[in-house]
């Protein structure tokens, strides 16, 4: 007897091509992770320099990026640029030999305006492998004025001031959290998220940087308080609509959209700068609007630590074409015109506040221009076996029930045992410390 | 001997008959009129018939199209009785009759809650979960109305006119055509009533409203110039003209949209089969289970839902190929199944 035995796989991939016929037959491609809409934006930037160029920029972009991009590679058939998420599988990528560095003409548009900390993302010996092309800001709770105002409620400035609210609201029999995990291929990053900014806050931004390194193991006391710190809030009934069964099943746009609801099923929401593309309608995002957020406070009420986000642009092809696109896209003026759009935040400080067209983004740069302690996304520099998979998959088992100790036992038995990054430059020494 | 001679030909192909004016007599049209609108009101004799037939066609219509039977949707629409009440409301229109119209309107609108009714509680029992994916065709096809559907409605209804007033002609086979518009949508919105996929039922709502305004619309025209019209029985001009006009504009109005939507539905069919042929260029060693594309002429989407004996080719390259021939930005999304055999003997 036969019998058919069927397992699903999906993926999403979008191409873009400048409307207009091709002018020179000369294209460069770019290779990327942006969603729809990004993708428009993104074209919509580069305009400029296609007709200023007779230069074609084309946009390919899939959800399986990592794979893709490594599968492109390996069979020798490399996009001309990709715009990298993840500075962890830069490492791999230098390490095989796919990137190329950013030398000669390149090498100071590529860490122009950058702070130093996120160029040691991409510093390997004495060379950069990436320019950083955008930044998103992790660290942020979202919430409604209109809400805060109707309650005459306060935006918290310290650890201590959040809590008072949260559970003068538990009290008071409103949920103060919407937590959702659950995303396509990638369940688990939104509980990451919580808790690299539980590690900055509490454990400090050397411990972090340990942690990132493998230095402090997932099972040190101090990540394992940080942890418990956020279960204390994802796992009470009290503290998030649905309670943890509801964390794990809905998904991050489904309980970003419940802020908005009428009632309100909660009143606070941690979730990266991007939240506004989570919710799929059109709302007003100002101090006074349907949405604001303020940044995730620091323990003592001073100068908030911030966790960021964001991407690299990294070169395949050593070709004039393909150096053209990749320094303009480290200009001021790529970046003006991004920013112009809304949805983006330069990590250059060549791109001015004036430029943002959005009061969201103004903030976000702002934010992160002023703050003292600004530390990437933690599993984004991990090993990609651990940061987009051991870190992801046991923290959504955490919250569906599973101990702890096992857990992060787990993790850490995940990280790979030959990866080492390079040697890093020392801070400052390839780039500004703005 | 007398030689016989062919009479000579008219016309190339013999005489024709003409589709000349006639003018219906005094008593012919009073026939018509006594028993179209007698039949057409709730609470005459025939409302037991209407009631029944509305229940039963639109039931055996619902299981047709679950069972993309053929012969139990057509079966469906010899039981129709929609025919008399669509008859009454363009003969009405014509002669500004607005109390027999609300009449027959009334009636027509009964045996849509009917059948609707009807299908629903089929829909409810049996097919509570409807996936688009493997909708039978039948019921797809009711979710893609178009403007040949209201050319069809349009037809039928000049038909049904005809039949009525040329009794020659075969009412029961007019009955037929205009059941053919009208059963079917009736059942389809029952179904996706039932399973709650409300964008289907307003397509099917859609195509329902267009083919009722195009029938009576049809009727109309054809009742008129066979002659219903009756100046010693007809209301005022006025409300005969006012009362056409706007069910003129209503056919239009929905034709408007009806015509985009036709244009889209050629425009996504000639792109499926231009992914079709791309997708054989893109992996051989897929097969396509399905394709759903669209595009509005500068970004086109795609889902693709594929079975192989491996894992196909990337996505991305699928949008990039795509992107090349079409010259507009393309989203594909792309959904895999492996089909894997796995024989087992045993001997007992």
């Amino acid at each position: 007897m036969a019998g058919v035995v069927a397992a699903a796989l999906g993926a999403v991939s979008l191409a873009s091509c400048a409307s207009e016929p091709v002018r020179s037959g000369r294209v460069v491609t770019v290779f990327g992770t942006l969603s729809d809409a990004d993708v428009d934006d993104f074209m919509a930037s580069v305009d400029g320099f296609e007709s200023a160029t007779g230069i074609d920029v084309r946009y390919v972009g899939s959800s399986n990026f990592e794979a893709d991009l490594l599968e492109r590679l390996r069979r020798g058939d490399p996009p001309d640029l990709a715009l990298l998420p993840q500075p962890g599988l830069l490492d791999t990528l230098v390490e095989d030999g796919f990137a190329l560095p950013w030398t000669g003409e390149l090498a100071e548009p590529a860490v122009e305006g950058v702070p130093a900390e996120l160029v040691d993302l991409v510093g390997f010996g004495s060379d950069v492998y990436g320019a950083w092309y955008q930044l998103t800001l992790k660290s942020l709770v979202w919430y409604s004025p209109k809400v805060f105002a109707l309650r005459g409620l306060e935006v918290p400035t310290s650890w201590d001031e959040l809590t008072s609210l949260t559970d003068d609201l538990a009290a008071g029999g409103t949920t103060p959290w919407c937590i959702g995990i659950r995303a396509d291929g990638a369940t688990g990053w939104v509980a990451t998220d919580w808790v690299e900014d539980m590690v900055l806050r509490f454990a400090g931004p050397d411990v972090y940087d340990g942690w990132v390194a493998h230095e402090v193991p997932f099972t040190d006391d101090a990540i394992v308080a940080a942890v418990e710190r956020f279960g204390a809030i994802a796992l009470s009934p009290d503290q998030v609509a649905g309670g943890n069964r509801a964390a794990v099943e809905l998904t991050i746009e489904e309980s970003a959209r419940e802020l908005l609801e009428r009632p309100a099923r909660c009143v606070l929401h941690h979730q990266a700068s991007f939240l506004p593309r989570l919710v799929g309608r059109s709302v007003t995002i100002a101090p006074d609007g349907d949405l604001w957020a303020f940044p995730m406070p620091a323990v003592d009420g001073g100068e908030a630590p911030l966790v960021v986000g964001g991407s690299v642009t990294v070169r395949f092809s050593d070709d004039d074409d393909v150096d053209q696109l990749a320094r303009y896209l480290t200009t001021a003026d790529a970046g003006a015109r991004r920013a112009a759009r809304g949805g983006f935040v330069s990590p250059r400080t060549t791109v001015s506040f004036d430029d943002y067209s959005s009061a969201l983004d103004r903030f976000v740069a702002e934010s992160v221009a002023a703050a003292e302690v600004v530390r990437f996304d933690a599993s984004d520099r991990m090993p990609p076996e651990v940061g987009v998979g051991t870190f992801w998959t046991g923290m959504t088992s955490w919250l569906g029930g599973a101990r702890l100790r096992s857990v992060l036992v787990e993790i850490d038995a995940s990280w790979p045992v030959s990866l080492t990054k390079p040697a890093i430059p020392p801070i400052g020494s390839l780039g500004d410390d703005d | 001997m007398t030689e016989q001679r062919d009479p000579v030909p008219s016309a190339p192909f013999g005489s024709l008959p003409r589709l000349r004016r006639h003018r219906m007599d005094d008593l012919q049209r009073s026939l018509v009129v006594d028993v179209l609108y007698e039949r057409s009101r709730i609470g005459s004799a025939n409302t037991r018939n209407f009631i029944v037939l509305s229940l039963l066609s639109s039931a055996i219509s619902s299981m047709g199209l679950l069972l993309d039977s053929s012969p139990a949707v057509i079966g469906a629409m010899l039981l129709g009785p929609f025919i008399t009440p669509l008859l009454a409301m363009a003969g009405a229109l014509i002669q500004g009759w607005g109390r027999r119209l609300a009449d027959a309107a009334l009636m027509v609108a009964f045996g849509i809650v009917l059948s609707v009714s009807s299908s629903a509680l089929i829909g409810f029992v049996f097919a509570r979960q409807l996936d688009r994916s493997v909708l039978p065709s039948l019921l797809l096809s009711l979710t893609r109305p178009g403007l040949l559907d209201l050319g069809i409605a349009l037809a039928a209804g000049i038909a049904a006119g005809y039949a009525t007033m040329r009794t020659e002609a075969a009412g029961a086979l007019s009955g037929v055509a205009v059941s053919v518009t009208v059963e079917p949508p009736l059942a389809a919105i029952g179904l996706f009533l039932a399973s709650g996929r409300g964008d289907e039922m307003g397509q099917a709502a859609l195509a329902l409203v267009t083919n009722f305004g195009a029938l009576v619309l049809g009727a109309t025209g054809s009742l008129a110039w066979w002659g219903f019209a009756d100046r010693s029985t007809r209301g005022t001009a006025r409300q005969a003209r006012v009362g056409l006009a706007a069910w003129i504009l209503l056919v239009v109005a929905v034709a408007v949209p009806l015509g985009v939507y036709s244009r889209n539905v050629i425009r996504n069919t000639t792109f499926e089969q231009q992914v079709a042929g791309v997708v054989e260029e893109w992996d051989p060693s897929v097969r396509v289970l399905s394709i759903d594309a669209s595009t509005d002429g500068r970004t086109a989407t795609v889902a693709l839902d594929v079975t192989g004996p491996r894992k196909p080719e990337p996505a991305w390259r699928l949008a990039e190929l795509l992107s090349d021939r079409r010259g507009e930005a393309v989203s594909v999304t792309l959904t895999f199944t492996l089909a894997q055999e796995d024989r087992a003997v045993s001997s007992g």
